[in-house]
């Protein structure tokens, strides 16, 4: 699956502050940690970017440009900032991203075509987030016709199904898997992305891994082509370059819902089951979701 | 051809809790089926309707439900005795004066009330704290530890505080009342740490109850999905009986306050919802809606 590196978010603190200090180094600390982990893209995420947003975005592109060849995933909803950034960027980058949503429609979408990006487009309409498989469907399926009407074709098009915190709403996350499923037959061509680490946002700090790589491997087996996601997890690498066979075919064990004797496994193995199964459904959510 | 109507069987029970000890005691929970579903099988227990009285002669109590026990309220043990007499089939205590923002009564002579209670009155009894999530560790403790081996059913014991009110429930012979803010993932949370220290036939749910206009819905909500992760999913960390403490919510509504028949509606209506959301323990605060709930639980409605 390919990696997108979320590490240069400006949500965290260290990228905040390096930010509006105009200091290059923690940046580029970040470029180069998640290239040598292996990412595939590096998400540069701006938020809305409302102060001086070409100034920051054209700033943070060059920054990170300077210490690696790596594609960038530019990510935010300021279409000013996009624009400035997409400009500067090297290699052909991905515009992270675009909806059904009006705004987006008009002042995000073009910005794909002018610039020849790749883009990803979520399910995302002006009233929220689709909260079904089939509503999901309908709405890419229009977005990415308005998109293909623009010029831009389905291979570069990469559909983000939108993942909410298992701790906030549960039925989501098998909603996103079943979509993930299906997207192949609904829009031949196209891939799909999802921001990974949604899925644990609101779980308590030292548990979002597991659920992250947990996620991640379901993701995958339903088809999901690529994810924003925390490539410095070195658990969560390994996973992806098909290592710890034992613990995936016991995440597909409870995808099928085969018989697993839990007993009978090591600790850590144990874990794995069991956020799988809450992650299915099958289990009520609760942040002490491995201690029962 | 003889008509044969489809019921649904479940693979989940609710645990049996048993609250007092000998003769007066009362079994709550046990059922395989879903609220008042009597039909789909298991002669299950039914649920239960306590009486709620206070150490502090019901201030603050709407006049309304302050009515029935005028003569009684500066007694509580004399209220509780009113409380069976009107039908109870057990009776709730709450703490009200030990809390530090009040008359803040020390801890002691709480526990001392609760046993000169426990040894007069004929029936189960339920013991809430103020709500302080501290004053409550240093009440419940000494309270359990004065009443040991009475099988009360004691709480709140909420996220901050369970630890110490577990150990003490547990090492005393009580039951505890495991409360957390109408949220179903909080809820699971904390019984699973419960059951840590904990047996969960020693354990019972209070999600919060919201009145009628006030949330009720939500509660509503929460006691259904609790029962059904129980009962239908087998879920074994939901499978503890629950408590809608849902007669002060009612009768502190504008409501209540403005108007009786008002406030008889607020707490009957509430009440009988969360009786069908799957609440096993109701606690009202008037008599005549403690009749009413019960005749609706023994099917007389």
């Amino acid at each position: 699956m390919i990696l997108i590196g979320e590490s240069i978010h400006i949500i965290s603190k260290v990228v905040s502050d390096a930010v509006s200090n105009r200091d290059a180094g923690p940046i580029q600390e970040l470029a180069r940690a998640q290239a040598a982990a292996g990412a595939d893209y590096l998400d540069l995420n701006l938020g809305p970017a409302r102060k001086e947003p070409q100034e920051v975005a054209s700033r943070l592109v060059n920054t990170v440009q300077e210490v690696t060849d790596l594609p960038i995933s530019l990510d935010t909803m300021n279409p000013l900032a996009m624009e400035a950034g997409l400009k500067l960027c090297q290699q052909r980058p991905l515009l992270n991203s675009a909806s059904a949503r009006a705004e987006s429609r008009q002042h995000m979408m073009p910005l794909a075509v002018k610039y020849n990006t790749r883009v990803i487009i979520s399910v995302i309409t002006d009233r929220g987030c689709p909260p079904d498989v089939d509503s999901r469907a309908e709405s890419i399926l229009e977005t990415v016709a308005y998109a293909n009407g623009l010029g831009i074709p389905n291979e570069d098009i990469w559909v983000d199904p939108i993942i909410l915190p298992v701790s906030a709403d549960q039925r989501q996350v098998r909603e996103a898997l079943e979509f993930i499923k299906i997207l192949p037959d609904l829009l031949p061509g196209v891939k799909s992305v999802v921001g990974l680490s949604n899925v644990s946002n609101g779980t308590p700090v030292n548990l979002r891994g597991i659920l992250n790589r947990t996620y991640m491997v379901m993701l995958e087996r339903s088809g999901l082509y690529s994810a924003i996601a925390d490539v410095l997890d070195t658990e969560l690498i390994e996973l992806n370059k098909g290592g710890r066979a034992g613990i995936r075919e016991l995440i597909y064990k409870v995808m099928e819902r085969a018989p697993i004797d839990l007993a009978g496994l090591p600790e850590k193995d144990r874990d794995y089951v069991k956020t799988a199964r809450v992650l299915m459904g099958e289990i009520l959510y609760s942040h002490a979701w491995l201690e029962s | 051809m003889d008509y044969k109507a489809p019921l649904e069987t479940y693979t989940g029970k609710i645990k049996e809790v048993v609250i007092g000890r000998g003769p007066k005691a009362i079994k709550i929970g046990g059922e395989s089926i879903l609220p008042l579903h009597y039909f789909e099988g298991a002669a299950a227990r039914r649920p239960v309707v306590a009486l709620e009285i206070d150490d502090s002669g019901a201030a603050g109590w709407t006049e309304w439900a302050v009515e029935p026990y005028q003569d009684v309220v500066s007694d509580p043990l004399k209220w509780a005795g009113k409380c069976l007499e009107l039908g109870a089939d057990l009776v709730c205590l709450h703490l009200e004066s030990t809390d530090p923002q009040g008359a803040n009564r020390p801890a002691a002579e709480a526990a001392a009330l609760v046993r000169r209670l426990v040894k007069e009155i004929d029936a189960p009894l339920i013991v809430y704290g103020c709500g302080d999530d501290k004053k409550d560790v240093e009440v419940l403790v000494a309270v359990a530890e004065a009443c040991r081996g009475e099988n009360l059913l004691l709480g709140p014991a909420v996220k901050e505080n369970y630890t110490d009110i577990a150990r003490a429930v547990a090492e005393n012979g009580h039951c505890i009342i495991a409360q957390t803010p109408i949220d179903i993932n909080l809820e699971k949370e904390l019984n699973v740490k419960l059951l840590k220290q904990l047996p969960p036939e020693r354990i019972v749910i209070d999600p919060l109850s919201s009145a009628l206009g006030y949330g009720m819905e939500y509660s509503f909500t929460i006691m259904e999905r609790t029962r059904q992760v129980g009962v239908v999913y087998g879920d074994m960390a939901m499978q503890m009986p629950i408590i809608a403490d849902l007669g002060r919510e009612c009768w502190k509504t504008n409501q209540a306050r403005a108007d009786r028949e008002q406030g008889m509606l607020w707490e009957s209506i509430t009440a009988m919802n969360l009786l069908l959301a799957g609440a096993d323990i109701l606690v009202l605060r008037h008599p005549d809606n403690c009749r009413l709930l019960k005749e609706a639980i023994e099917g007389k409605l």
